[in-house]
């Protein structure tokens, strides 16, 4: 028969040992406290992020507010006159990024695809370790190596080689100052192709074998069965790999910083310094002369943050799409 | 030449070409490490653990207080960045689920794939300017923002590689789910949690643009948290760009020290990874 | 004999799908009650429904009751984890945590929810094991790792680790069905041995098993409760043609 309170059961078998009740919720286990707990941190990542793009957004009006879409289309970018034009910079980010792909986009191809295809397992294996530890290497770390011994060495060998068979052409014009857009790309390049590499080593990987199989026994070639049968399955991801590289490569700092010459100028010649987005800020934002100064710089963060999210959005959508399919494909 | 015998060499032809490509790439890697050994190591002694940094001109002197404000910074941002990671990730693992959750995990993702000079400045608005000042909490701030993504990703993977049944066996004894998670769950995965960890770590520890800002630098050694603090990527920075040689001899000997550090802290998360296996 | 649990009217949901529908009967005590039936016929639901395990599963739902020493254990004013003090569970592959002892395994019970005194804790483990016939094979090694156990003997280590922290209501989710005949032979004593002190409900696909090992059969089939009574009569002369049918063979 039910009852109307709640039975007190006691048993108890030793002594100082808890005695068995039926226990209001309202005493106990602490678990909604602590579902909150871990509510509130979750949400606190969520939270970091729009105070972020909500803050930068904020900071930036002033700069916003006085020189609106002139602001990227200006090229004057003077602290003391107070006048800021961000061209100069977006000018630099875009180029060094681009031509860094260039360059890196078919070695990490020929990387990764030396690793998952040609090299025996163990090699392979070998490499691919190498190859995460490029991308371990911290970016001031490569700008120091780039400072004090690439573009010293550029300055010497490639820089007046091409200065002296191409000087004529806009691309090359002017003296070689080691520190340069070249140096920069170089820099670059380098440290864009880990990603690029590891990523399509996966994507190769991911390849259903009987693709492969099937174009081996029409009797390709390895290099055809690759060019058949493994690239053209993993095009988008190959893609949103080269893309994600692009963000990375936008938002490089110490070691552009350090090989680029930092002079806010727009020029078609590689051998010209030159600067880039996130370089004018590592740069200048300490010590900003102004508010105006420091809203200009914020708007350039702003940028710089809004073109990296799109970028990794996009990559994101593209390795996703691949990688999301079967995952049976292994080496032969 | 024959059709099959043209494309065989073409084949052969790329085979060699992919094979140079992989070596261009790993070129780089081999000069980086010969140069920091060969530029860094003979100045690798007592004075550079123990000194700070002398004036331009002067020779000598040392790294420690840039090791020591790394070593602060890194304290700190874990204080922070640790428990966020570890508690959001048990949310999302054991209360997660539904749109809340995929939402805090993409705010995670992009986290991750933001410049970390952004981070800097972020830091820079939210600690910097109200405390009209650079300070180490700042900089450990920004160090934290950027540890977090990291850790907390990793902890749920590991999480999740639980089986049910361990969180059933102890639900199943009266054990109310938040013991359950944090003695059973939490417990159970804490190898793998600990290599997510020290792979964080290991990549602050080479940060340098989110500091440039916040923490800013010191010449000397920093009195509190709340003044600015030297810390190695910084110095390295500093000494590299100088004019002055010297500068760069130290340069290269905090390279040599950073990289080493940050390789026994991948070893580590590797041991630890394996352990774990083994335990298994 | 009395009753001890008593469902009235459960029903479970997982989303949409009506896992058990409208389940009225009664778990009598100090008796082995066996539900049997065919896979997906709701037998471990309606098991997990005793100690509201259900609670931990987004988009599970429980209409009715089910009550036990006059209380509904549903009611919105119980702590599930109080109930699961008072119904132990045991599963179907042996669970022991694979990071602790022997020894501690027994008492994790009280070990995970706080401190326990020493010599409290060897008393307990040492009245756990003896009851499940383990103390013998296990007392010279009680720090070994609870994994180093053969699978019988993980899962009367389990049961051992149910047992302490003094249940009146042990549920068993096909206990033996990961077992060797022999551990499964042994598994079948205790239950019967077990009995005296406590009331156990036994999901088993094996009706040699219930047969032998229960009071009380429960079949249940699509989710619905068909017939429940004496063993021996189940077995022998079911009122309902389904229960022949099953038992018979001809179908699950």
């Amino acid at each position: 028969m039910p009852h109307n309170e709640t039975d007190l059961i006691e048993v108890s078998v030793l002594p100082q040992v808890e005695t068995h009740r039926w226990q209001l919720k309202k005493k106990l286990s602490g678990d909604s406290a602590f579902r909150g707990v871990t509510v509130l941190f979750a949400f606190s990542v969520l939270a970091i992020l729009l105070v972020m793009v909500a803050g930068m957004c904020k900071e930036s009006l002033p700069a916003f507010a006085k020189f609106g879409w002139k602001f990227v289309t200006g090229r004057n970018w003077d602290a003391v006159q107070g006048s800021f034009g961000a061209l100069p910079f977006i000018w630099g980010s875009v180029i060094s990024s681009i031509f860094a792909l260039l360059l890196a986009t078919p070695l990490s191809l020929g990387t990764a695809i030396f690793i998952a295809e040609i090299a025996p397992k163990k090699v392979g294996g070998v490499i691919a370790s190498l190859v995460e530890l490029l991308a371990a290497i911290p970016s001031v770390i490569y700008g120091l190596w780039g400072v004090l011994v690439m573009a010293p060495w550029l300055q010497r060998t490639v820089e007046p080689f091409l200065a002296e068979h191409l000087g004529n052409t806009p691309f090359f014009s002017g003296a070689p100052y080691g520190v340069s857009m070249l140096a920069a790309i170089f820099i670059l390049m380098i440290m864009v192709v880990p990603i690029i590499t590891s990523i399509t080593k996966e994507i190769i990987l991911a390849v259903p074998q009987s693709q492969k199989e099937a174009a081996i026994a029409l009797g390709a070639t390895r290099w055809e069965m690759i060019r058949i049968a493994v690239l053209p399955y993993g095009k988008s991801g190959i893609l949103g790999s080269v893309i994600l590289g692009l963000g990375r490569a936008i938002g490089e700092t110490m070691a552009v910083t350090m090989v680029i010459g930092n002079t806010p100028q727009i020029s078609l010649s590689l051998l010209a310094p030159g600067y880039t987005m996130p370089s004018v800020i590592a740069n200048e934002f300490a010590e900003a002369a102004s508010n105006l100064h420091a809203a200009a710089l914020m708007e350039i963060g702003l940028i710089l943050l809004v073109v990296t999210l799109v970028i990794n959005v996009l990559a994101r959508l593209l390795i996703w799409s691949v990688t999301r399919g079967e995952k049976e494909g292994r080496r032969i | 030449m024959t059709g099959l015998a043209w494309r065989k060499g073409k084949s052969a032809g790329m085979t060699l070409l992919m094979a140079m490509f992989t070596l261009a790439v790993l070129i780089p890697l081999v000069l980086i490490f010969v140069y920091i050994i060969k530029m860094g190591f003979s100045s690798i002694n007592l004075d550079f653990f123990t000194q700070i940094p002398k004036p331009p001109g002067e020779t000598g002197g040392g790294m420690a207080n840039g090791l020591a404000g790394s070593v602060m910074l890194i304290l700190l941002a874990s204080l922070f960045g640790i428990p966020v990671g570890i508690f959001g990730a048990i949310y999302l693992s054991e209360y997660g689920g539904g749109r809340f959750s995929d939402l805090i995990r993409f705010s995670a993702d992009v986290l991750s794939g933001i410049p970390s000079i952004i981070t800097g400045m972020v830091a820079y608005t939210l600690l910097v300017v109200p405390m009209k000042g650079f300070s180490a909490l700042a900089g450990a701030f920004a160090l934290a923002l950027i540890m977090i993504p990291i850790v907390l990703r990793t902890t749920e993977e590991q999480l999740k590689l639980v089986p049910g049944t361990l969180r059933e066996a102890s639900l199943a004894l009266g054990v109310p789910l938040w013991r359950t998670t944090l003695k059973v769950t939490l417990r159970s995965a804490l190898t793998g949690v600990m290599t997510g960890i020290l792979l964080a770590i290991a990549r602050i520890s080479g940060e340098t643009a989110p500091l440039l800002f916040t923490a800013l630098g010191n010449q000397f050694w920093s009195k509190s948290l709340l003044e600015p603090i030297a810390a190695m990527p910084l110095q390295i920075f500093s000494f590299a760009i100088s004019p002055y040689d010297d500068w760069h001899r130290l340069a290269w000997a905090g390279a040599l020290v950073l990289v080493t550090i940050m390789f026994g802290l991948s070893l580590a998360a590797r041991f630890f990874g394996r352990k774990r296996q083994q335990g298994n | 004999m009395n009753s001890k649990v008593q469902l009235n009217n459960l029903n479970v949901y997982f989303g949409r799908n009506h896992a058990v529908n409208n389940v009225t009967m009664d778990f009598l005590a100090n008796s082995v009650t066996a539900i049997i039936g065919p896979s997906g016929c709701g037998k471990s639901t309606v098991l997990r429904s005793l100690n509201r395990m259900h609670d931990l599963t987004p988009g599970s739902k429980v209409t009715g009751t089910i009550i036990m020493d006059g209380m509904n254990i549903y009611d919105r004013e119980i702590d599930p984890v109080a109930i699961r003090r008072r119904v132990g569970m045991v599963f179907q592959k042996p669970n022991p945590f694979p990071a602790m002892s022997i020894h501690d395994n027994v008492i994790a019970g009280y070990k995970l929810n706080g401190r326990i005194n020493r010599h409290e804790a060897d008393e307990i483990v040492e009245s756990s094991l003896k009851r499940v016939a383990l103390w013998d094979e296990v007392k010279d090694r009680l720090r070994a790792n609870a994994m180093e156990l053969s699978g019988g003997q993980q899962q009367r280590l389990c049961i051992a680790r149910t047992i302490a922290v003094k249940p009146e209501v042990i549920l068993m989710d096909e206990p033996a069905s990961a077992l060797d005949p022999l551990s499964t032979l042994k598994i079948e004593e205790l239950i019967e041995e077990l009995k005296e002190k406590y009331t156990i409900i036994i999901v088993t696909h094996n009706m040699q098993q219930a047969a032998r090992v229960s009071d009380v059969t429960a079949f249940f089939y699509l989710g619905e409760l068909i017939e429940c009574g004496e063993t021996k009569k189940i077995f022998t002369n079911p009122d309902r043609k389904q229960t022949e049918d099953y038992i018979t063979g001809r179908f699950g």
